[in-house]
């Protein structure tokens, strides 16, 4: 009797495992496209002969140099992203939460371009293809990290308050995001015209930045991240039900909102750093996981982490090539088809409970 | 396993919902806690598991200060039904009972959890709901899912703030019959009740609160007239029959 139920149980968790490996399929798909899709005339040809190791220079300086760290930047970024959001969703019980539409994304673009400039972090290029160099990728990075720490302390401050709303959270994401906004455009004001070229990228996320060092880096904060939200991925499950029933469970509620709002934040802080604010992709994989497969953070959190990658590599993939040879910035692409998803999600959930 | 509370003390921003509260309850007690809305039921349950930390006085289980405990060791022993839950799970019934085992879950249930859970599944008779979206549930079938969620985790005590609330007479029945029976095996339960005939018959022991104080509390004896008009400011007839006993409200 219970043993059937059991088995019952798992075939129903098989169906949730077996979207994990569909949409892994699907990522491969994706790289491969992505390889051979540029400028450059590379198909799959070269693919091979460069895995036998007969290609000609220029196509393996294209293949390694180029196009596969942006493969691998495109798919850590939304990898860091997609666990981010699904964990501040969790934590803070609110649908549209994410690292974007909480304000942690510009705050971290903010610090990103305050160490670049004010601390000098970086030196910039001006010309046809500008492009900041970055010196010291730590500092970039800390100052990122330490400025998407003063959002969340904004966050957490006002989700403490009773009869604070999701929407008022979000709202409030929304007025940090456009003060560190104006905190980016102050910093332009005060620079040169060539440091100038270079900080207007962190308003408008772009891949084309990724190179094997900033993809390493990533990878090495990305990693243990996604380990750490699998591990508390039961606490999380228990703060679905309110936090003073997650609290009879054992769970100690404010350590870990503390400690997830924070990681998850640390996770968004080194992908803006490098590659600027990609909007929405936070928001929007973990709703559509959620959707399919349901809101138990512990396939809820893996399974966004595939497919937020899969899904950012699929827009970068789109944005290189769908007005070529002019590379759209993804962060431009991910925006256009976020923001109507974000007012989607918004008019739905209007005036009933958001979750179901 | 044994509760003693000490003379505790409970506050909300400096308006006092409990006072001077002292009780020794023992191993495989019944308890329940009656009395008019606000009078301290919710927020005494709340204390007695760590939920909210008392102001003044102390709660120990078997000799031991609730806070001398880690949270996790605190859910291994002490389990809650909370009254209402305005938070609703996105997860199926099985899911939500298996939220039971927490305390004993690290990384991912074993066998073992799964197990447990398919027979408090069993128990309850919520077989055919098992794989069911939460949320589809009606308010009655979710308030099982609750105290199923609380048996799988297999405490030695057992809170239930208003359980039956939204249960049928025959689910009612059905519920309370589980409590006495775990109650026999040495379960200590303490649980909040509106229908006060009810709680006269399943209790072992009877806590009378109001306006945050223990107005009475003892065993059966201290049911009477007076008491419950004085407790509750209504009339009321009491009719006996063999060992039963039947409160009827008269009127204010
Ligand atoms: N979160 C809170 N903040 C402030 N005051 C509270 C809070 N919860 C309860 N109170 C107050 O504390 C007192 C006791 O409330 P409690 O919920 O313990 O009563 P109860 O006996 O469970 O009532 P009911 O039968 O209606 O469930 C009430 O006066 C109530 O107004
Ligand atoms: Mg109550």
């Amino acid at each position: 009797m219970t043993g059937k139920l059991v088995l019952e149980y798992n075939r129903y968790l098989r169906k949730r495992i077996l979207f994990f490996l569909l949409v892994f399929l699907l990522l491969v798909i994706i790289v491969l496209i992505s390889l051979v899709s540029g400028s450059a005339d590379i198909g799959f040809r070269s693919i091979i002969d460069l895995v036998a190791g007969r290609s000609s220079a220029f196509a393996s300086q294209v293949l390694l140099k180029i196009r596969m760290p942006r493969i691998a930047g495109a798919f850590l970024a939304g990898t860091s992203l997609a666990i981010s959001g699904a964990v501040f969703q969790s934590l803070l019980r609110n649908p549209l939460a994410s690292p974007f539409t909480l304000g942690i994304s510009g705050a971290s673009a903010f610090g990103a371009a305050f160490a670049i400039i004010l601390l000098g972090a970086g030196t910039s290029y001006g010309g046809s293809n500008d492009v900041a160099v970055i010196n010291n990728p730590y500092l970039v990075t800390i100052s990122a990290f330490i400025w998407s720490l003063a959002s969340v302390a904004v966050i957490l401050l006002l989700s403490g308050y009773r009869g604070s709303t999701p929407e008022i959270i979000i709202l409030a994401g929304i007025i940090i995001s456009s003060l560190f906004g104006a905190g980016i455009s102050a910093i332009q004001y005060f620079s040169d015209n060539v440091q100038l070229a270079s900080i207007v990228f962190w308003t408008f996320g772009d891949l084309g930045r990724a190179t094997w060092s900033n993809c390493l880096i990533i990878a090495l904060v990305v990693f243990p991240v996604l380990l750490f939200f699998i591990h508390q991925s039961w606490n999380y499950k228990s703060l679905q039900s309110g936090d003073e029933y997650a609290k009879s469970l054992g769970v100690n509620v404010t350590r870990v909102r503390l400690t997830g709002m924070v990681v998850a934040s640390l996770a968004t802080a080194v992908v803006t750093s490098f590659y600027g604010i990609i909007a929405f992709i936070g928001l929007v994989v973990p709703h559509i996981v959620r959707r399919i497969i349901g809101g138990d953070e512990q396939f809820l959190i893996p399974a966004s982490a595939v497919s937020g990658g899969a899904f950012l590599l699929l827009s970068d993939t789109l944005a290189r090539t769908i007005i070529s040879p002019v590379i759209l910035p993804v962060g431009i692409l991910t925006s256009f088809i976020g923001a109507p998803l974000f007012l989607f999600l918004l008019i739905k959930g209007m005036g009933k409970g958001f979750w179901s | 396993m044994k509760i003693s509370i000490q003379d505790i003390e409970f506050s909300y921003n400096g308006v006092p919902a409990l006072e001077s509260i002292s009780e020794k309850f023992g191993k495989g007690d019944f308890i329940a806690l009656v009395g008019p809305n606000g009078s301290g039921k919710s927020t005494l349950i709340k204390c007695l598991n760590g939920i909210l930390k008392v102001h003044k006085g102390v709660v120990l289980i078997d000799e031991k200060a609730i806070n001398s405990l880690t949270p996790n060791e605190l859910a291994k022993e002490i389990a809650y039904v909370p009254q209402s839950e305005n938070k609703k799970p996105v997860l199926t019934v099985f899911d939500i009972v298996l939220l039971g085992r927490k305390p004993y879950i690290n990384w991912k249930p074993s066998k073992h959890d799964l197990k447990i859970t398919a027979e408090i599944i069993n128990l309850l008779h919520l077989e055919t709901l098992a794989l069911k979206d939460f949320n589809k549930l009606s308010g009655g079938q979710q308030q099982i899912v609750y105290i199923a969620r609380a048996l799988a985790q297999e405490p030695d005590i057992l809170l239930l703030d208003e359980p039956t609330a939204n249960l049928d007479i025959r689910h009612q029945v059905e519920v309370l019959e589980i409590l006495k029976e775990l109650a026999r095996k040495g379960i200590t339960i303490v649980i909040a009740l509106h229908d006060i005939n009810i709680a006269v018959r399943y209790a072992s022991r009877i806590m009378m609160l109001k306006e945050g104080k223990v107005f009475a509390s003892g065993g059966k004896e201290i049911i009477n007239e007076q008491n419950i008009e004085n407790l509750y400011d209504i009339k009321v007839k009491i009719f006996r029959e063999d060992s039963r006993i039947f409160i009827i409200p008269e009127g204010i």
